[in-house]
């Protein structure tokens, strides 16, 4: 079973099954990968309605495609 | 109790004037989830007919491999591979002493990068890959391969300051004639094909290794000429060595191909290949999965008189 691991909201580790009797970072959250949680990867962020998403990209300029 | 992790390589340490004993590769454990590990039970299962203390240890943590990118129209990067860190004792010594070793240790294993869709970041214009996990055993951590985008910096996560090390302790080095000292580690994952120009990406990075023979070369990119292809998986370990990097991904008309997956443990998966398609815009395929992170331990016993 995977599991992210998220210190201060932020997902900082995904791991192959729960958290290890020892694991040393007590502060750290152990959340079970699954349902709309299952996509979220390192990184990732979330929000004071506890929903976990990419963090905000700032704007990216459009360029027309390009045909070789 | 055992010095910090160190990154990177440093040897296994020489014998002083006093002939040490000599020491050769008996088994290997490869962990690949989490879970605590036991000492003892360990040396037993691993070691059956030799006394514990005679038993030396090298302990390996790999990361997870970051996924490739998806496409990009200048060409995706691929997935950058896991860190490689040995346990080692204060004077610097990959050979580990049963006595020095607390008698259980908790796992942690990080995870390749997961696919990098290419519906992730909309347009041609960016790239974005998912970084691989770190993997932990006890106190001591190595990174996942870092993930990367054009748009905002993402590194890979490191360990808090805080972390409360243990007391490292001087032990003496010991000689082993199948010195562990591998070459290089897991393989990066190949780029993928621009939006114009040439048609193809490049091979995944090959893994370094241990033993020649576990040498793995990294997944192949499609050749170039408008037949594009997804690009081969990076190949995995054998006992000992490293996942090889996934190839990049090709283009071809009213095609998408993906980048390869990274082998395991820890290589880099291939960044996908980018296109134009004939009506629906730009196409960004998806970065191949990295390969995932272990811990391995490897046992060594007094060589035979």
């Amino acid at each position: 079973m995977i599991h992210l691991v998220l210190a201060q909201n932020r997902v900082i580790n995904r791991v192959n099954g729960p958290r290890p009797v020892g694991y040393p970072f007590p502060d750290h959250e152990w959340l079970v990968a699954d349902g709309d949680l299952a996509a979220a990867q390192i990184g990732w962020v979330r929000d004071e309605e506890g929903v976990l998403a990419p963090p905000p990209l700032p704007p990216v300029e459009e360029a027309p495609a390009e045909e070789p | 109790m055992i010095g910090p992790v160190v990154i990177g390589g440093g040897s296994s340490g020489g014998g002083g004037s006093t002939p040490a004993p000599r020491y050769v590769r008996h088994a290997t454990e490869t962990i690949i989830a989490n879970g605590v590990w036991s000492r003892d039970a360990a040396i037993a299962a691993s070691c059956a007919g030799y006394a514990p203390p005679d038993v030396r240890l090298q302990i390996e943590l790999i990361g997870g491999g970051a996924s490739g990118s998806h496409g990009f129209k200048n060409g995706a990067p691929g997935g950058a591979p896991g860190g490689v860190a040995f346990v080692k004792d204060n004077a610097g010594g990959r050979l580990l002493s049963v006595a020095d070793l607390e008698t259980e240790y908790g796992v942690t294993i990080g995870l390749g990068g997961a696919e990098s869709a290419s519906s992730v970041v909309g347009g041609a214009n960016t790239f974005s890959s998912n970084p691989g996990g770190s993997t932990l055993f006890g106190e001591w951590m190595v990174s996942g391969g870092g993930g990367f985008t054009n748009l905002a910096a993402d590194g890979p996560f490191t360990p808090s300051s805080d972390v409360p090390l243990a007391s490292p302790r001087s032990l003496a080095p010991s000689a082993a004639r199948d010195a562990p000292l591998p070459s290089a580690g897991p393989g990066a994952g190949g780029t993928g094909c621009a939006l114009s120009g040439f048609y193809t990406g490049t091979d995944g990075g090959a893994s370094g290794a241990q033993k020649s023979s576990t040498v793995k070369a990294g997944g192949v990119a499609p050749n170039n000429g408008g037949y594009g292809a997804i690009g081969s998986p990076g190949l995995n370990a054998e006992e000992d060595g490293y996942g090889s990097g996934g190839g990049g991904g090709g283009r071809d008309a009213g095609q998408k191909y993906g980048g390869g997956a990274g082998g395991f443990p820890g290589g880099g998966g291939g960044a996908g290949g980018c296109r134009t398609g004939n009506s629906t815009g730009v196409w960004e395929s998806s970065g191949g999965a990295g390969g995932n992170g272990c811990v391995r331990i490897t046992y060594f016993v007094p060589e035979a008189a």
